[in-house]
């Protein structure tokens, strides 16, 4: 459901008239136009006695329309209390993450976290660990696109900057994650890769290489807004057999002007491919989600949920709503009509457990939820 | 493509299990793989032939459908590389329904077994690169386990070289304390003598002062005398009869003799258990190594505190003894601890706490309370073990041997 913001008081009171069942958690996505109010909404929503988690978003995704202020709430039955995870140094659970059991089917771990985190890759490979498939995984990247370290995860504890928000509801999930880049160069070894910076490919400083495979499009000057303007359009793309490649999103040049600092980490002696796409092909990831959606759907989807990346809103300008609007017309139907609903993420999270779950860059991830 | 990243990402750590699981991380990821585990055989970590293995690192763990096999060559038959290209699918067996497993060497110690869900094996150019990476995995494994092994031996040489350390200070310090010991009671004796010839010479004589001087020399040589026996008893200088006892009896003799010298602000309680097998000992000394513990748990706490004395039958696995530092194998023991709720030892404490005359208690301290306990129980054959928090209190376990009816 999508409401507008008017006081931390008015969306609790919003909020919790959902909550009809004792088990009923409140998943919350909240524009950043109202983080200010967010210890207030945390202490009216406890005050009420409610489950909750939630995440600030750079903007909010309400079937066909992208939305800058309000926030959107669903009430989910979950298997038990959402858990934290900070993650300052490594992977530290404020309490112990409980078991997958108590859903006939394989429920749907929903994780929210500060999409600066530089632990973000640990944290997924710790949830595997635990989890395995016996769980859907689905998530995103919370934050501010203006990249400034604030706390923008929150749940009953409180809100957490620079952690994660996980809680397992019994909703079994069908999943899946698109983008429509196509690989334009390659491939590249990243020889040298320090967390999200990438230092050299193929034994070159990365942006010689990636000024070469790009020839004209990159601006000669690597330190303005047009360079960076155009990186934005060439992201890099890490190989993955039998599937999409996963891609990093370039965010600035480091000072030196020779590597080049990605949205997520990028393993060294990965092999990297530079991505690029036309607006159409872009919005062809809405038609690939909306088929892997229709293999794998039971039938009975009564939620439909939407991380869209924040970036994919610059890239696609004016064609983004018409992007919005494939996605409700080809997901919706899959969900009994429901139009799916979400936020622009800084970062995107689904994976059915067969495989070790991803922090994707630049990609828009669909999740149907049963029952 | 992906075999430089598989091969780049193995040898850059000593740690096998780190070697693994950046391995493991990298296949899944990479190669859209569901499980992935590690199997070494048990004759590279015990040394012994075995025809065993065991899952040495899985990830994710909880896929692991068991952990360990008896018989390798069933399990896993050792197919030659060269099988690889005759037929393909012979790699793969159905794991669960869509799923395929694969089974592929890890050089000569073990197997790497890989799950995924596809719809088809893994194509012959992609699995001949994984049995060239597993096998790379195989000898950077066998040298990581092989410097483990050294790293075990060292620790193990330096455990043994602090034990004999120990063992050699105590033999050294008993053998100068029966000597002074012995000399100095031959003085004692003539003190002792001339002051008691002394005192009867003066018989009805009215000298009081001079009474009072000489009943002060036999007073501090009858302490001394009593330094000289707990010296003796550190050295192993005395041999006392024994006899198999239940040791609750001295020991609650003693509870009983101290509690009411303790004062109001410390509690002592005795615990003890029924049906506690005997022990092969000597009363009076299971009675002076209760005293000497308890004092000095009286003397720990400050204020108020609780001393609590346990006598039980337990089952103590592998130790290593807290004064004479040898490894003591899991066995039946009597044990009598003595557990109080002061301030816990620091850590320089503990170190020298059973050397005779190391004392914490200032010019009022003999320093030989807990060098005698461990004479003592180490002359009944038995072992001591100290538990101890700071902040908490500490816990003084005397472990003796359970007689043989």
């Amino acid at each position: 459901m999508y409401c507008s913001f008017e006081s931390a008081e008015q969306l609790a009171r919003d909020a919790a008239a959902l909550a009809t069942d004792d088990n009923h958690l409140l998943v919350i996505f909240l524009a950043r136009a109202h983080a200010d109010a967010l210890e207030d909404i945390v202490a009216a929503l406890n005050a009420r006695g409610q489950q909750f988690v939630g995440g600030v978003f750079p903007g909010l995704i309400d079937g066909p329309e992208r939305r800058d202020e309000g926030f959107i709430v669903h009430a989910f039955r979950c298997l038990a209390a959402p858990v934290v995870a900070r993650l300052n140094d490594g992977v530290g659970w404020l309490s112990k993450p409980p078991p997958a059991e108590g859903a006939d089917t394989s429920p749907t771990l929903m994780c929210l976290v500060d999409f600066l985190s530089s632990n973000t890759t640990q944290l997924l490979e710790d949830l595997f660990e635990r989890y395995g498939n016996d769980v859907n995984y689905f998530g995103a990247g919370c934050g501010h696109a203006t990249r400034e370290p604030q706390p923008v995860v929150f749940s009953q504890d409180g809100v957490f900057g620079n952690a994660a928000v996980v809680v397992l509801l019994e909703h079994h999930g069908n999943v899946t994650v698109r983008h429509g880049w196509n690989r334009k160069d390659g491939p590249f070894v990243a020889t040298r890769a320090e967390g999200n910076v990438v230092l050299e490919l193929d034994w070159e400083p990365a942006v010689d290489v990636y000024r070469r495979a790009l020839g004209e499009s990159l601006p000669a000057e690597v330190d303005t807004p047009e360079a960076l303007g155009a990186a934005k359009r060439f992201p890099f793309g890490i190989s993955k057999e039998g599937a999409e490649d996963v891609v990093r999103d370039p965010l600035f040049f480091t000072e030196d002007g020779k590597g080049l600092t990605c949205l997520s980490a990028i393993p060294e002696n990965c092999v990297l491919h530079i991505l690029t796409a036309a607006p159409e092909d872009l919005m062809d990831a809405v038609a690939q989600a909306a088929g892997d959606l229709r293999e794998s759907n039971s039938g009975d989807a009564r939620h439909c949920l939407v991380f869209d990346c924040f970036s994919r809103v610059t890239l696609l300008a004016d064609d983004f709503n018409a992007e919005l609007a494939k996605v409700t017309e080809q997901v919706a139907p899959l969900a009994g009509g429901v139009a799916p609903q979400g936020a622009l993420a800084l970062g995107e999270i689904a994976s059915d457990g067969e495989r070790l779950p991803e922090f994707h860059n630049k990609t828009m991830a669909v999740a149907l939820l049963h029952g | 493509m992906f075999l430089y990243e598989l091969a780049q990402s193995v040898g850059q750590d000593l740690d096998p299990v780190n070697n693994c699981k950046t391995f493991a991380s990298i296949l899944l990821a990479r190669r859209n793989l569901s499980y992935c585990g590690f199997w070494i055989r048990d004759e590279l970590m015990t040394g012994e032939e075995s025809t065993a293995a065991r899952l040495y690192f899985a990830k994710p763990k909880r896929r692991a459908l068991c952990v360990a096999v008896e018989d390798t060559a069933t399990t896993f038959p050792n197919l030659p590389q060269s099988d690889i290209a005759d037929n393909d699918d012979d790699r793969f067996e159905a794991a669960t329904e869509g799923e395929v497993a694969a089974t592929l060497p890890l050089g000569k110690i073990g197997w790497i077994r890989l799950r995924s869900k596809r719809p088809k094996p893994l194509p012959r150019r992609d699995l001949m690169q994984l049995v060239q990476a597993a096998r790379k995995l195989g000898s950077v494994l066998e040298g990581a386990f092989a410097h483990q092994g050294l790293l075990r031996e060292r620790e193990q040489r330096n455990a043994l070289e602090a034990q004999l350390r120990q063992a050699q200070k105590m033999e050294a310090i008993g053998r100068l304390a029966g000597g002074i010991a012995h000399d100095f009671n031959n003085i004692l004796t003539s003190i002792l003598g001339f002051a008691e010839l002394g005192l009867m010479k003066l018989g009805s004589a009215r000298n009081p002062e001079l009474e009072s001087f000489l009943f002060e020399i036999k007073t501090a040589g009858v302490r001394g005398r009593d330094v000289v026996a707990k010296l003796l008893t550190y050295a192993s200088g005395n041999s006392s009869s024994r006899d198999a006892i239940d040791i609750s009896t001295p020991v609650l003799e003693t509870v009983r003799l101290l509690q009411p010298t303790l004062g109001a602000s410390v509690k002592m309680r005795a615990h003890a258990n029924d049906g506690v097998p005997p022990v092969f000992a000597n009363d009076d000394e299971i009675a002076q190594i209760c005293m000497n513990l308890c004092i000095n748990a009286h003397d720990a706490i400050e204020k108020h505190g609780n001393i609590d004395i346990f006598i039980e039958h337990v089952w103590q696995p592998d130790f290593s003894c807290a004064s004479c530092l040898s490894d003591v194998r899991a066995q039946h023991w009597v044990k009598l601890a003595v557990r109080d709720d002061a301030g816990g030892i620091d850590p320089d404490t503990r170190a020298h706490m059973f050397d005779p005359f190391y004392t914490t208690k200032g010019p009022g301290g003999s320093g030989l309370g807990l060098s005698t306990v461990h004479g003592l129980v180490h002359q009944h054959g038995g072992h001591l073990r100290v538990d101890t928090q700071l902040g908490k209190g500490s816990e003084f376990s005397v472990l003796l041997p359970v007689h043989a009816m």
